[in-house]
């Protein structure tokens, strides 16, 4: 038997995407990956004229290459999209870090030496030449001083996003729950809905936190905007201006924005629902007593 | 004639079978038993694309079997 493997990998992957999404767009997907398969048979198993492995392979590989767009796109939805993309950024940040330390490090040198360099005039008496140097040194205190604070911001933002993604991963179990419409007709005990709304209700306080994290990343890039204005040489200047552009990514927060406030509703929405119907049964069983 | 009312009805398997397997996983997720008749149906298409279609049409078999439970 002649293996085509992505002929596999599509529908293990498919299948594994259906069971958690069981969106409608996949069940497409399925519908087209079965017409084209349907077509391969034919062509090939015609009696007469009936085309070759290579060719009917060829038309196959193509269909399933059009569906692995369709599913990243759906695989990029919801909760698991802003992860991807929150710990790209992480990584950037990541990076970022480790050589904004360096560049702390080389200034740290350069001032620590200029500082020996003054106090040894200074020993010699030679007073005048070391205020020729007090300047610069200001200058570099001033530089180290701003870099370390922005260093400590971006670290920060950094631990705040490894919440955010947590968040968001606990968020992407329940989404099977909250895509399913009329839920309350499927499910009906009462315990495990309650157990769903105070799932809901947590998500959503964890959700509000992140978006004061939103806010947060905001000032850090309104920072990175300011902070030019330090005197470093070309050298450095230009890995930092490198570092800044990776850093600044100013679509960031509002696509952040507009994805929790997509949540909040999805969250909001089954909670009224789940809330009306435990109240229904709740007054149904006052009734009976 | 008799080849080409095979494949028809191979085709038809294999139709079903896809709507089974997306019952299963809806009613069930994805389990081990969605796994194994997956499997059995991604052969069948192998062996359809080598012109095997009595033996595909075992494979298919094997996996509704799996699914209805006998």
């Amino acid at each position: 038997m002649n293996e085509l493997p992505y002929l596999r990998q599509i529908f293990n992957k498919l299948d594994r995407l259906y069971a958690e999404r069981r969106y409608l767009d996949l069940e497409r997907c399925y519908d087209i990956l079965v017409n084209s398969i349907e077509k391969a048979i034919k062509d090939r198993n015609k009696i007469l004229g009936g085309k070759s492995r290579e060719d009917v392979e060829r038309e196959l590989y193509s269909t399933v290459r059009a569906i692995s767009g369709v599913m990243e796109e759906i695989e990029n939805r919801g909760p698991r999209g802003l992860i991807k993309r929150l710990s790209r950024y992480k990584d950037v940040l990541e990076k970022s870090l480790s050589r904004l330390g360096s560049i702390i490090d080389r200034l740290e040198n350069k001032r620590s030496t200029l500082e020996a360099q003054i106090k040894s005039l200074m020993r010699l008496g030679k007073m005048g030449e070391a205020q020729q140097y007090i300047p610069r040194l200001t200058v570099l205190e001033r530089n180290i001083k701003s870099l370390r604070a922005y260093h400590a911001k971006i670290d920060r933002i950094k631990s705040r996003i490894e919440g955010v993604i947590e968040t968001l991963y606990i968020l992407d179990e329940l989404i099977p729950i909250l895509i399913i419409e009329d839920l309350t007709k499927i499910v009906r005990d009462k315990e495990e809905l309650a157990k769903y709304l105070e799932d809901i209700r947590m998500i959503k306080q964890r959700l509000e936190d992140a978006e004061n994290f939103v806010t947060e990343l905001e000032g850090v890039l309104d920072l990175t905007r300011g902070v030019p204005s330090i005197q470093l040489t070309d050298e450095e200047m230009t890995t930092y201006r490198r570092l800044l552009e990776e850093v600044l990514q100013e679509d960031l927060p509002q696509t952040i924005r507009k994805e929790l406030e997509n949540f909040k509703s999805m969250l909001e929405q089954k909670e009224r629902e789940i809330e009306d119907y435990l109240r229904r049964e709740r007054m149904k069983d006052e009734y009976k007593t | 004639m008799l080849r080409n009312t095979l494949i028809d009805e191979v085709l038809k398997y294999v139709r079903d079978l896809n709507a089974k397997i997306l019952e299963a996983i809806r009613n069930e997720g994805y389990t081990d038993r969605v796994r194994v008749a997956r499997e059995y149906f991604v052969d069948a298409i192998h062996l359809m694309l080598d012109k095997k279609l009595e033996e595909a049409a075992q494979k298919l078999r094997k996996a509704r079997d799996l699914l209805e439970g006998i």
